[in-house]
């Protein structure tokens, strides 16, 4: 059967293990037995005489899990296994969807302080400012007023201040 | 007589108007820009006709592309649904020059109620209460200020021209207002492409209620009674609901008169919407006119559900000329209705809108039950338009009827692939405050730490995410819990 699973979601991180294609165990505990109902994403899992109605699905970078009006956003891990994360480090600045760039206030060897507008973009008709974390130094500009822009892709790098 | 009809529109609510258009024996046309060819409106239409790339200013607000993709089909009349050209004089001038029938109010009409000095003076003489306000001469940033202190702190920065919130912004001091001023001049030449700016006092702890209007051209006018849309955040509509547990019936019928005298007064026709600030409840709630809507209004199935009327059909048979389908006296709300909202936003992030394939889904059904959407599994939700997804409305008996049955059908209502208000709605329903009907405009900021409070991940959500993942692959008469596929990625040529 499958590798143990490590998934995040939120502020908490379990391990998954499946006994058997209709079974799974949450960090060791009692057995979950699955049915899987007749359109793909939905399932019924049982515990304990109890049964639940899932609703899950997956994309390129993510798992989603529906349960009872909660939705969930889980990343997925083979047990042990390091995954990449972001390719851009905490430095950049960066949309958090496809938007179009209305204005760019900063220019590389900006000092920028906390909360300074440095990006605005527009989607869905509403203004979206991307400010600064905290105090900084911009070292570099990667978009312009006018470009369509997508998420994950630094639009400006940041350094921290020197002493 | 009207024998086809181009809806001016995309997504839900031309869905809507195609469905009693067909039920009508009327021939429907669909227009859709580049980022909707393979939408539900398209494809439910009898006809169909691109009128341009994605964005709205090159499709969906091209009046001489909509004008042209009429005479193309021969349509003889056009619904404009709402938002878009619904509100614009200019778009009924010109269809009715093109000689087609714009079901909806004269262009005068709409003028009148679009300038909002001119909507106010009306008001004030059919002696309807109004809110302090003025659109400054002086259009300046020092302009806009020295209006603000003469109106009186906190104030209310509007686009002149338009409604649904877009560019409405909230000033307590004068450097929250030169803070205000420019994003919302902005905002309001993007989406109504007039950046006239429009000031008014800031009521405390208001409700929002309107009463739906119906006005024929034979001097007749109803109301439909009221819809109490409150509950709102960043100004934009989110739960409402009909009657109000607010209003007592001599301040419902006040609050009627009222609405029917302005409508007679402004020389209205077809569906309108007057909207009222309300301060207070009881027998000693006092209401001010906030402003006219000149279109059939997103929440139009609210009181399509307590009356158990069709609006959009009433408004095509006062467009071909006939008399309004009812008198005052024949009109009842019987039951509760709620509609949700459900937008393809991050709650928790403020709100912001969310953009991505529908992965999984599916709307929920039963007794009392209605969805009204333009989305279905596989939908690309894009950035260019509103990120409404669907609107939810359940009727019950009373209102805590349809309090239950709304968090019940939400509850079963799962959209994965972006995120949703899905919860923070059911958490609205559910709040005491919302219970009792202790709903204000302020309601969402007061209560937004119990409504957005994150939920701990319990062991089933778990077990639900290695499934996805990982999970086994059932027999072939089962059903699998594999990812659905971007259906874009299989359409190599289908013009995104």
């Amino acid at each position: 059967m499958a590798e143990a699973l490590s998934i995040t979601i939120g502020g908490r991180t379990a391990r998954v293990d499946s006994t058997s294609p209709e079974g799974f165990t949450v960090d060791g505990g009692a057995t979950f037995d699955v049915v899987y109902g007749p359109a793909a994403g939905e399932v019924v899992i049982r515990i304990d005489d109890r049964q639940r109605r899932l609703f899950v699905a997956r994309s390129t970078d993510a798992t989603w899990i529906f349960l009872e009006g909660r939705t969930y956003v889980a990343s997925v891990d083979l047990e042990g296994a390091a995954r990449s994360r972001s390719a851009h480090g905490q430095g950049s600045v960066m949309a958090p969807m496809p938007a179009t760039v209305i204005a760019v206030n900063v220019r590389p060897g900006d000092v920028v302080k906390g909360g300074d507008v440095l990006v605005l973009l527009e989607a869905m008709k509403m203004e979206l400012p991307l400010r600064a974390g905290g105090d900084a130094i911009v070292i570099a500009v990667h978009c312009a007023a006018g470009d369509l822009v997508q998420p994950n892709v630094a639009l400006v790098d940041l350094e921290a201040p020197r002493a | 007589m009207i024998r086809r009809v181009l809806v001016a529109n995309r997504g839900e609510i031309a869905v809507r108007v195609m469905r009693t258009c067909r039920e009508m024996g009327i021939e429907t046309v669909a227009v859709y820009s580049d980022a909707d060819a393979a939408a539900k409106h398209v494809r439910l239409a009898d006809a169909a006709v691109r009128i341009g790339p994605p964005p709205a200013s090159e499709s969906y607000l091209s009046i001489p592309a909509i004008l042209d993709a009429a005479k193309r089909t021969a349509a003889d009349a056009v619904h404009p649904g709402y938002g878009f050209l619904s509100e614009n004089p200019e778009f009924a001038r010109a269809c009715g020059k093109s000689g087609l029938t714009f079901i909806g109010p004269p262009p005068e009409a709409i003028e009148a109620m679009g300038s909002k000095i001119a909507a106010r003076a009306l008001m004030e003489r059919a002696g309807v209460p109004i809110v302090p306000g003025k659109t400054p001469s002086d259009q300046t940033d020092a302009g806009v200020l020295a209006a603000a202190r003469e109106i009186g702190f906190p104030v209310l920065v509007k686009a002149s021209a338009g409604g649904g919130g877009k560019g409405m912004r909230a000033a307590r001091t004068g450097t929250e207002l030169a803070e205000a001023v420019p994003a919302a001049r902005r905002e309001a030449v993007a989406a109504f492409g007039d950046g006239t700016l429009y000031l008014e006092r800031l009521v405390q702890r208001p409700r929002h209620i309107e009463i739906q209007i119906f006005a024929d051209a034979h001097g007749n006018a109803v109301h439909l009674f009221e819809r109490e849309c409150s509950i709102q955040r960043r100004h934009q509509k989110v739960i409402e609901e009909s009657p109000s547990p607010a209003l007592v019936p001599a301040v419902r019928e006040r609050m009627g008169a009222a609405a029917v005298a302005a409508a007679l007064s402004a020389g209205y026709r077809n569906a309108g919407t007057i909207e009222f600030l309300l301060e207070g409840s009881g027998d000693d709630a006092k209401f001010y006119f906030l402003e006219m809507n000149t279109r059939l209004q997103v929440e139009h199935p609210v009181t399509e559900c307590v009356t158990g009327l069709d609006l959009v059909r009433a408004q095509i048979e006062i467009a071909m000329g006939g008399p309004l389908p009812w008198r005052q006296q024949d009109l009842v709300q019987r039951g509760h209705a709620i509609e949700c909202r459900l937008y393809a936003e991050d709650p928790s992030a403020g709100f912001l809108p969310q953009a991505g394939p529908l992965l999984l889904y599916r709307e929920p059904s039963g007794p009392g039950i209605r969805v009204d959407s333009g989305v279905e599994e596989g939908t690309n939700v894009g950035v260019h338009y509103d990120p409404m997804l669907a609107k939810l409305i359940a009727w019950g008996q009373d209102r805590n009827a349809a309090i239950a049955r709304s968090i019940e059908a939400l509850g079963a209502f799962p959209v994965l692939g972006v995120r949703t208000n899905i919860e923070f709605l059911r958490r609205i329903l559910d709040h005491p405050s919302f219970r009792s009907g202790d709903t204000a405009t302020s309601f969402i900021d007061e209560h937004s730490a119990e409504l957005l409070d994150a939920a701990q991940a319990e062991d089933a959500i778990f077990v639900g995410a290695a499934i996805a993942a990982n999970g086994p692959q059932p027999s072939s008469t089962r059903g699998t819990a594999r990812s659905i596929p971007d259906p874009w990625n299989d359409v190599p040529n289908w013009g995104r």
